[in-house]
């Protein structure tokens, strides 16, 4: 099992009170092999499977991360942030961009003439400022 | 075909770049030759260098534009193959020349395989997604970033 599996069923079950037919739900595989994937990290240490009992039917498992699970989920996404060399704020600043370039779209602009003007004056600014 | 900023305002944001890339699908050194000679015959120079066959890129200056023009015959994180062309799109740069660009897909996998991947680039493959929403193809998608070991970044784009 990955460790990207690992940290997809334990940010499932950190975010909610689940038992197994939510995690099949969230991962969207089959049923035996989400029990086998939960028992493999129940025996690892990494959640832990409790009974739960109501008035009717068999009782319910339900999952929940244990400390050494929370712990690696949270090595985990700090791995993966690093990985990233753009901050919070560049991705929303690009997102503001997109949304922007959408506008233009929408009231009929080409996104490509837009491109080439700006790469135009961007193009005089550098010949005016090497002349200078 | 067009890959690098200038597909770029055909997927995602509008970004002022001074790089022109264009990738070419060489499969052997004699048609990298071939290639080099028809530059030639056409204005463009080749930069030292351009004939070694392990170099994944080389950059060309167009004597009439006084413009580089970088040459990728292994754009990082692309596959040449049926699919990657196919997937290809023709585009109208003017009323009067068309052109190859890359796939929005592919697109986003070369900008997160880079060696040099900086926080622009990032910034560039975040608007795609947004701009792009519910147009990708996101199984393709996740199969070659998977392929040129991106996809825990791309994952990580795409849910910041």
């Amino acid at each position: 099992m990955s460790v990207d599996a690992r940290s997809k069923i334990l940010k499932i079950v950190s975010s909610c009170l689940c038992g197994v037919k939510e995690v099949v739900q969230e991962l969207d595989i089959r049923t035996s092999s989400t029990v086998a994937l939960l028992e493999k990290m129940s025996e690892e240490g990494l959640i832990s499977l409790e009974n739960r009992y109501s008035r009717r039917g068999r009782p319910k498992k339900t999952i929940k991360p244990t400390a050494l699970g929370c712990e690696f989920l949270e090595a985990f996404e700090k791995l993966k942030s690093k990985s990233l060399k753009a901050r919070k704020n560049d991705l929303k600043h690009a997102v503001d961009d997109a949304l922007y370039t959408r506008r233009l779209i929408e009231e009929g602009h080409s996104p490509f003439a837009l491109f080439m003007e700006l790469n135009n004056i961007a193009h005089y600014l550098k010949v005016s400022s090497e002349a200078s | 075909m067009i890959i690098g900023g200038y597909a770029l305002p055909y997927y995602g944001r509008i970004k002022a770049t001074v790089d022109i890339d264009i990738s070419v699908p060489i499969r052997n050194n004699k048609e990298r030759e071939a290639f080099i000679h028809l530059l030639k015959a056409n204005a463009f120079e080749p930069s030292v260098g351009s004939n070694s066959a392990q170099n994944p890129m080389m950059v060309v200056v167009d004597r009439i534009e006084k413009i580089e023009i970088e040459i990728w015959f292994k754009p990082d994180g692309i596959v040449f193959d049926e699919e990657t062309l196919e997937r290809r799109r023709k585009v109208s740069l003017s009323a009067s020349f068309k052109a190859w660009i890359i796939s929005p897909e592919d697109f986003i996998v070369n900008k997160l395989a880079r060696p040099d991947r900086g926080a622009t680039d990032e910034e560039d493959v975040k608007s795609v997604l947004v701009l792009q929403k519910n147009k990708l193809d996101l199984k393709y998608l996740q199969k070659r970033a998977e392929a040129a070991g991106v996809l825990n970044l791309l994952r990580s784009i795409q849910s910041a």
